[in-house]
């Protein structure tokens, strides 16, 4: 605790830029435009202080990577505790050796400093493509962890700073794209020999005692930081429930309950009551549902720095048998984002109860086509597959004191949309529409944001295979302080077709035709605070801006508004909203 | 070769028979120490020891020659000046030398002085590899990911220690490991077995003269094998061999062989076979070679080493994209049933048609007809707990030859012991009620086929056996040779509550929980030459033996029998078979 403030904070600074440097290579130096258009990895630094494994620095990337990775880097260390080499670099994807699901592959390359492993800056990628019995890894059929791809215990990838090329070899033997997985690997390697010669750096520069202090000390600041907040907030117990439509395997209306217990200066999120783990492969790790409870935290925080001395006053109870910490061998493969959601949502609600004007949507429901075929703009039509994102993103909602703002929920926001153009590029497909839906709008005091429709064309000549998952279609993502859900996911395939047909579940391995239309409602989050409250000028702008109509603005806002001239009626909009006001919510 | 020195005949033979009793010696370990019944009883393995070039000097198990080379060659050329003595490696990939993704193949480089001398190669079937199905036989999958993991050749052990995360990696991926780290265990030992006895060998003899043995080996089995092929006349057969379906709905799938001598040797060029199937039909080109060298080796005595001197007097083409030659990623799950037997039976037609009474080889149809025990065990977890193999209770006939009747299970596939009805039941919740020849199934002929078998099952009722079957010879039987008549097709019937059904071809993940009668009937051999001409007596036996009814014996055979005592009409036999 000697440690000067001044240089802790540049310490921690200098980690942070590290981690943010680590993303950059990773963005710079990927193939797939997964990581270089949208960002789906993450980078953070992680110290092992010879008993413990600590997050120090994570970039601003997808939280809930970095946050499950901690417990990836904890059993990686754990697995070559005696047994780790400088020049070693070390990876592992599978869900019950510390991962969340197969595709998600966490490399760590430790840092020497006097023969001793310290510092393990570390990449979280989802893989596009990693083996098994469906491309893109994404199989709903799956009723086990051995059919859902290639799993990999901890390996060595380089050994002594030399590659083992047969391990690699091994990767590729299980990949449908090897070239691909090859480029992003080595990006994903780069980024952490980056890390290694920026903490070697910073090492010279002062001294390893002085690193490592400053090391306990950003750690000790964000967990005393949080305590303080924490310890203003009254003991008690406070409840959030999400709910999950459908596993994909005849399960539906999966609830995860979350209880906030605050005792002192510390919480425990308690999962209690959630629904037993269950056939299909929404079944999450304990590793992926503490990294949701952590992101929720992280936004509700949002001014301390995100590290593992921030998890420390956070206690978990993830009850074994559940969904929320489910037994080997049960599939596991999309509770990266459903189960995973749900804990978020449950979390975020619990914590409505105590700091509801720091809440909002801060999770996302799933909304994913995972297509592929052969690409006949070439003349040795190669197999491609990719991962519509367009169809996920609009997750957003409000929060207190703004609208929603379109794109991704707080914690997630710094996955980006691919643009239609690269996607275009990439692969081949057309898109046809990509805008906000009137009428869609999650009302509140500020509102939601629009569902955002999208439609993509397949190529002539050549069909395509889809996996389509939705969630959110029953349960959409909630409003909170009054305010209302989302308008839900769906999709309609062969849009405007002979065989048109909505799909609010599940399109599993779905042959399309081609030139056939695939169209995507993305529902936006939830609003905050009741409707009625809205100030009458924002519902007339939503209305000028065509999102909402003039009804709507009427029946949900309680705002009267003079079709013609495009102005408030204020009287008739007072007397109304007295009217609704007295009628209560339910009107 | 280092020893320059004249090798004495007899002391070439004495290290050429024990380097044969080494291979049996590893095979008797691996029986007798590995945990699953595929290999201690089925005995679906091989072993065998490889000179310094990766050549198969001896070997065991003749379905396996070329998958041994093959995977040997995989995993040396991998790591060329990358493999010390007391290294192990490891592959299962069919696109490596490898068959289907359940055979897993050790090769463990022997150190003799300071340089590697030799190496030991272990092969067998493992219980399982991941994928759809447990038990790796996926009749619908499209890839080769959908039936199981690929290992690449992969160093397992490095300088004699066990390199843990490659291990493990290898282990994560079975649905049973325990019984697959048992039956790695058990090959390990097995190479191991294998190291100490050659060892031993070369101490005993001098490197120089194993290794003039082992060449010496080679060239003999070459030799004998070129002798036997003389006796085909100079020119071009052909013949052909047709699988029912594929499980993908494509039916008759046919391989399609040319035989022609040239020199002293022979091409078989298979290049004419159909197209590569859509699902698990397809054999690899390793496999292909294996099966097609099969009824070539049936002309051999058993005193001829199964090894690279038999692959040098055969050349095979295959054409890549065809069934016998597919193109990787295609899925090969079934090859070692079919198309290896097609492959088999289209050689041994082009064979038989150079050489009539070479006729016979050594395979057969194999349906696939098993279960899969899927329970919840952990919460809600319907997990596949374990596999039972039901085909192999009632093995398909063996075809007859020119100088004798088809008997029991085809040639090399009759390594494999019966399971006892008594050990099946005591470990399945199945109860055998009928497992016998069925009358009349066995191919007519001067020699007559074996009969298949008649077996049925019955699962009780709460079962948690999930049936697949996947049937072949249910159309196309075994064809007889020189006017022999075809053996009996096979035939699946199911029966539950009063209701009885046949199954046409394939059944997925069938529920067996209400209870249900499983009727199986194998096919039966081929016959050989004119039934007309099988002596009356032993015509009789056969009915006597319940293998021929006495109608059958009558119209086909013209043998007319008393069908209360079972005697003899000569008068009518004599007038029936003059018509």
């Amino acid at each position: 605790m000697a440690v000067d403030v001044i240089f802790g904070e540049i310490v921690r600074e200098y980690f942070e830029t590290v981690a943010r440097e680590m993303n950059t290579t990773m963005d710079n130096t990927s193939l797939s435009p997964v990581f270089n258009e949208a960002h789906d990895c993450s980078a953070g630094l992680f110290f092992f202080d010879g008993k413990e494994v600590s997050l120090i620095a994570r970039a601003l990337a997808e939280p809930v990577h970095i946050f499950a990775s901690v417990h990836s880097v904890e059993g990686l260390i754990r697995y070559y505790r005696n047994d780790l080499a400088d020049g070693d670099i070390i990876m592992v994807n599978d869900p019950y050796f510390f991962g969340s699901h197969i595709p998600d592959w966490t490399v760590i390359k430790p840092v020497f400093y006097n023969n001793k492993p310290v510092f393990f800056p570390g990449i979280r990628a989802h893989m596009i493509e990693v083996g098994g019995p469906v491309a893109g890894g994404y199989n709903s059929d799956a009723r086990d962890v051995w059919q859902e791809g290639f799993r990999l215990a901890p390996i060595k990838l380089y050994e002594r700073g030399e590659l083992r090329r047969d391990m690699l070899d091994l990767l590729k033997a299980n990949n449908r794209q090897p070239d691909v997985m090859e480029g992003d690997l080595n990006a994903m390697l780069g980024a952490c020999r980056i890390a290694e010669r920026r903490v070697k750096e910073l090492i010279d520069k002062y001294g390893f005692e002085e690193t490592f202090e400053a090391t306990n000390y950003i750690l000790d600041y964000s967990e005393k930081r949080l305590r303080n907040e924490l310890a203003k907030w009254p003991d008690g117990s406070y409840k959030g429930q999400s709910i999950l439509d459908y596993d994909f395997a005849g399960t539906r209306n999966i609830n995860v309950d979350c209880t906030i217990h605050v005792k002192g200066d510390e919480v425990e999120a308690d999962f209690t009551g959630t629904h037993p783990q269950t056939l299909g492969y929404v079944n999450s790790r304990p590793g992926n549902s503490g990294s949701w409870v952590y992101s929720c935290f992280s936004a509700v925080f949002d001014d301390i720095p995100i590290n593992s001395g921030f998890f420390r006053p956070i206690k978990l109870n993830l009850p074994e048998g559940t969904v929320v910490h489910p037994l080997s061998p049960a599939p596991v493969g999309n509770s990266t984002i459903c189960i995973g959601n749900d804990v978020g949502e449950a979390t975020i609600k619990a914590l409505e109860q105590i700091v509801p004007e720091r809440v909002g949507a801060a999770t996302l429901d799933l909304c994913v086509d995972t297509y592929f075929g052969t690409d006949n703009r070439f003349e040795d039509n190669p197999f491609y597959v990719s991962v519509e994102y367009f169809a996920t993103p609009i997750s957003s909602g409000a929060a207190y004191g703004v609208d929603g703002w379109g794109a991704w929920s707080t914690p997630h926001c710094s996955l980006k949309l691919t643009t239609f153009e690269m996607q275009e590029i990439q692969y081949p497909v057309l898109y046809l529409q990509g805008e906000y839906a009137p009428d869609t709008i999650a009302p509140g005091r500020w509102r939601g944001t629009p569902a955002f429709h999208m439609q993509r064309q397949n190529p002539d000549g050549t069909a395509v295979m889809h996996c389509i998952f939705i969630q959110g279609y029953e349960h959409p993502l909630q409003g909170f302080a009054g305010g209302e859900h989302g308008d839900g996911n769906y999709c309609i395939i062969d849009y405007g077709g002979e065989s048109e047909r909505k799909v609010t579940d599940l399109a599993f391995l779905h042959l399309s035709q081609p030139g056939e239309i695939t169209f995507f409602q993305s529902g936006g989050g939830g609003g905050w605070g009741p409707a009625i409250e809205r100030e009458p000028e924002a519902v007339l702008k939503d209305v000028i801006e065509e999102l909402l109509s003039v009804e709507r603005a009427r029946e949900q806002y309680g705002v009267v508004i003079d079709r013609d001239r495009l102005a408030v009626d204020e009287a008739a909009t007072e007397a109304l909203r007295v009217k609704l006001a007295a009628a209560g919510p339910s009107s | 070769m280092s020893g320059t020195a004249p090798l004495d005949v007899v002391v070439a033979s004495i290290v050429r028979s024990k380097l044969g009793s080494i291979v049996d010696d590893m095979a008797t370990t691996l029986a007798n120490t590995a945990h699953s019944s595929r290999i201690s009883t089925s005995r679906a393995f091989a072993s065998a020891v490889l000179d310094a070039e990766g050549q198969v000097v001896a070997l065991d198990n003749p379905l396996h020659l070329d998958t041994i080379a093959g995977s040997a060659e995989a995993c040396l050329e991998y790591y060329r000046f990358a493999t010390a003595s007391d290294d192990v490696i490891l592959t299962n990939d069919p696109y490596g030398g490898g068959s289907t993704v359940q055979f897993f193949t050790l090769v463990a480089p022997l150190g003799y002085g300071d340089e590697i001398v030799a190496y030991l190669v272990v092969q067998a079937h493992m219980s399982d590899i991941g994928g759809v199905v447990m038990g790796n036989y996926h009749p619908t999958a499209i890839e080769l990911w959908a039936e199981g993991a690929r290992f690449t050749p992969l160093k397992i052990v490095v300088d004699g220690k066990r390199r843990r995360d490659a291990f493990d990696t290898v282990v994560l991926n079975g649905r049973d490991p325990e019984a697959f780290l048992g039956d790695l265990d058990a090959m390990l030992a097995t190479a191991e077995i294998g190291r100490s006895r050659l060892t031993a060998l070369i101490d005993e003899y001098g490197l120089a003269t194993v290794e003039g043995a082992a060449e010496a080996s080679i060239a003999y089995a070459e030799r004998r094998l070129r002798a036997e092929l003389a006796r085909v006349p100079a020119g071009t057969y052909e013949g052909a061999g047709a699988l029912d379906h594929d499980g993908q709905g494509r039916e008759d799938l046919v391989v399609r062989a040319t035989l022609e001598r040239t020199g002293d040797g022979v091409v078989i060029d298979l290049s004419a076979s159909d197209d590569q199937s859509a699902g698990f039909a397809n054999s690899p080109v390793s496999n292909t070679r294996a099966y097609a060298l099969l009824p070539l080796l049936a002309l051999l005595g058993d005193d001829v080493p199964y090894n690279e001197g038999l692959r040098r007097a055969v050349e095979i083409k295959t054409r890549p994209g065809s069934l016998v030659d597919p193109a990787f990623p295609a899925p090969t799950g079934w090859c070692r049933q079919h198309p290896g037997f097609e492959i088999a039976e289209a050689v041994s037609h082009a064979l038989s048609e150079a050489v009539p009474e070479l006729a016979g080889l050594g395979f057969a149809n194999q349906s696939l007809l098993f279960s899969v025990r899927k329970d919840v065990r952990v919460g809600g977890v319907q997990e596949q707990l374990g596999v039972t193999d039901y085909a192999e209770l009632g093995p398909p006939g063996a075809p007859a030859q020119s100088e004798g009747d088809g008997w029991g299970k085809p040639g090399p596939a009759s390594v494999g012991l019966l399971p006892s009805v008594e050990e099946f039941e005591s470990e399945v919740e199945a109860t055998i009620t009928r497992l016998e020849f069925a009358p009349d199934t066995a191919g007519a002929g001067r020699w007559r086929g074996a009969p298949g078998t008649q077996t049925e099952i019955r699962l009780p009722e709460g079962s948690k056996e999930k049936l697949f079957a996947c049937l072949s010879g249910s159309v196309h039987g075994h064809e007889g040779y020189a006017s022999g008549g075809a053996g009996g097709l096979a035939n699946l019937e199911l029966s539950s509550g009063g209701e009885s059904e046949t199954v046409p071809s394939l059944l997925q993940d069938r529920d067996m929980s209400p209870g249900v009668e499983l009727s199986f009937r194998s096919p039966g051999g081929g016959g050989f030459g004119d039934p007309l001409a099988r002596p009356r007596e032993a015509v009789r036996d056969d009915v006597l033996a319940g293998y021929v009814s006495v109608e059958q014996a009558r119209v086909v055979y013209g043998v007319a029998l008393d069908p209360e005592t079972l005697e003899l009409d000569a008068e009518a036999t004599a007038t029936l078979r003059e018509e």
